[in-house]
């Protein structure tokens, strides 16, 4: 689907105000209702459905603004994880053409893949930085039970950015 | 895998590259040490402008579940005794507001007498928000450098140290506490005077390091800041031994180590701000 100028400049603002609702709702209200221990990141869902759904040449520049209002909320920046949207924006493209993301279920074990491999990479560069591989494994599987919740929501979480973005694709259940 | 083609697959490759190397830049620039990094005085404003509504929200909860949780006490009274009905519902609503505030009272008193025995300005904080990442353990307060507070300022409480401020703007801070990563605090085990590094080491624990096979550190003991550094100052409780792994192939032993601080229960903090100077030392810097 092709977007004019000033849709495309709407639909982004829109799509920006909704990942900083959702990271003000996953800042305050989520950690005392499920406790501290799980934090849902939404900003992986977002770069992903952008890198994968919305095919233009702005691309990179969508997921640097994300990450950076993703890095008002948190103290680790907007350089690893917009390197990290980067590199996974370039999977996406390679294997989109390949998967079909039909069923509700396809979809929710699609983005958990593609929450893991966030993570992986995550603590791969904060480990290389850090220049110490001990706590590794414990990193990377530490937020696996917050992804797998966050990813069984993600095919509800995404209906207001397909509204956005007018890209429907149905879900069969 | 086959590059996109033709004039829009070029400015694909073109936008991608500009924010690639930004992003390269970006991570080599990036300091491990939280405070070492500054933000910008617009990401600042931006902060100054959306904590407030986190505020709102953690205030407007706490509102609607004392309203909730009045509802269901009236109406258990209610059936009980209809007679009196209008004065148990005014003397129970008044009664939940005082145990409320004794609450908050009893958890700000011990709190400041704790703080008694630091020498230092304190500041007062409350929690408004977590992190949003999950492997970056910090918290979002309501006091910043209006309040007094400064860049790697130490953060109790009661229960002991919670972390450091990492960075600071007019009204808010946010605070890299013990769990992190990338956040290392000199201890001290408070039985043998052994010293090592304490460092987060994910599952919401921590690990001492750089302590040799031959220390005789015991599960249960008492870890407290060093004071080495001049980060954070001495005596401070920091947490509790948990585990101990040793084996003959290496040096140092494998401690692992509970926080003394509950982080799932942190509603209030105490900002360390300056070293309150006693009558004897002004006068030895102003005879």
């Amino acid at each position: 689907m092709r977007y004019t100028p000033s849709d495309f400049t709407v639909r982004f603002l829109t799509t920006v105000l909704l990942l900083l609702f959702f990271e003000i709702i996953g800042a305050t209200v989520l950690p005392s209702l499920f406790s501290y221990e799980y934090r849902f990141f939404f900003l992986g869902v977002f770069c992903i459905y952008i890198a994968l759904e919305i095919p233009s040449s702005l691309q990179p520049y969508m997921l640097l603004v994300l990450c950076w209002i993703h890095s008002i909320f948190s103290v680790e920046g907007w350089a690893i994880n917009c390197l990290i949207a980067l590199i996974l924006m370039v999977i996406l493209s390679v294997i989109k053409d390949l998967i079909q993301l039909g069923t509700y279920i396809s979809r929710a074990l699609f983005y958990f893949i593609g929450l893991f491999i966030w993570d992986f990479f995550r603590v791969v560069i904060i480990s290389l930085k850090s220049n110490s591989f001990e706590s590794f494994a414990i990193l990377v599987t530490d937020d696996l039970i917050a992804n797998l919740l966050l990813a069984l929501l993600t095919p509800i979480l995404l209906l207001p950015l397909m509204g956005i973005w007018k890209v429907y694709k149905s879900i069969e259940t | 895998m086959k590059l996109p083609e033709g004039e829009v697959g070029k400015q694909r490759i073109f936008h991608f590259s500009i924010v690639f190397a930004l992003s390269m830049w970006g991570v080599i620039q990036f300091n491990l040490q939280h405070s070492q990094n500054s933000k910008t005085l617009f990401e600042r404003l931006v902060i100054e402008s959306l904590a407030p509504i986190q505020e709102g929200i953690v205030t407007s909860q706490n509102v609607f579940q004392r309203v909730f949780n009045n509802y269901l006490y009236i109406v258990s009274t209610r059936k009980e005794n209809e007679a009196l009905k209008e004065r148990i519902l005014q003397l129970e609503e008044n009664l939940f507001k005082m145990q409320t505030i004794e609450a908050e009272n009893q958890r700000l008193k011990k709190l400041l007498k704790f703080g008694e025995e630091i020498k230092y300005e304190k500041v007062l904080a409350q929690v408004i928000g977590w992190d949003s990442s999950g492997d970056v353990y910090s918290l979002r307060i309501n006091k910043g450098s209006s309040d007094g507070i400064k860049k790697n300022a130490t953060v109790i409480n009661s229960q002991g140290l919670i972390g450091i401020i990492s960075n600071v703007s007019s009204n808010y801070s946010d605070i890299t506490t013990i769990l992190d990563f990338n956040n290392k605090v000199d201890v001290l085990v408070e039985s043998s005077r052994t010293y090592g590094i304490l460092q987060g080491f994910g599952q919401r624990m921590c690990r001492l390091k750089y302590v040799t096979n031959s220390e005789a550190i015991e599960v249960d003991d008492i870890l407290v800041t060093s004071g080495f550094g001049a980060l954070y100052p001495k005596g401070i409780k920091v947490g509790k031994v948990k585990k101990i792994t040793t084996n003959d192939y290496e040096l140092t032993q494998k401690i692992d180590v509970i926080p003394s601080v509950n982080f799932s229960k942190v509603e209030e903090v105490i900002v360390l701000t300056e070293e309150v100077k006693t009558q004897e030392v002004l006068d030895e810097i102003h005879p």
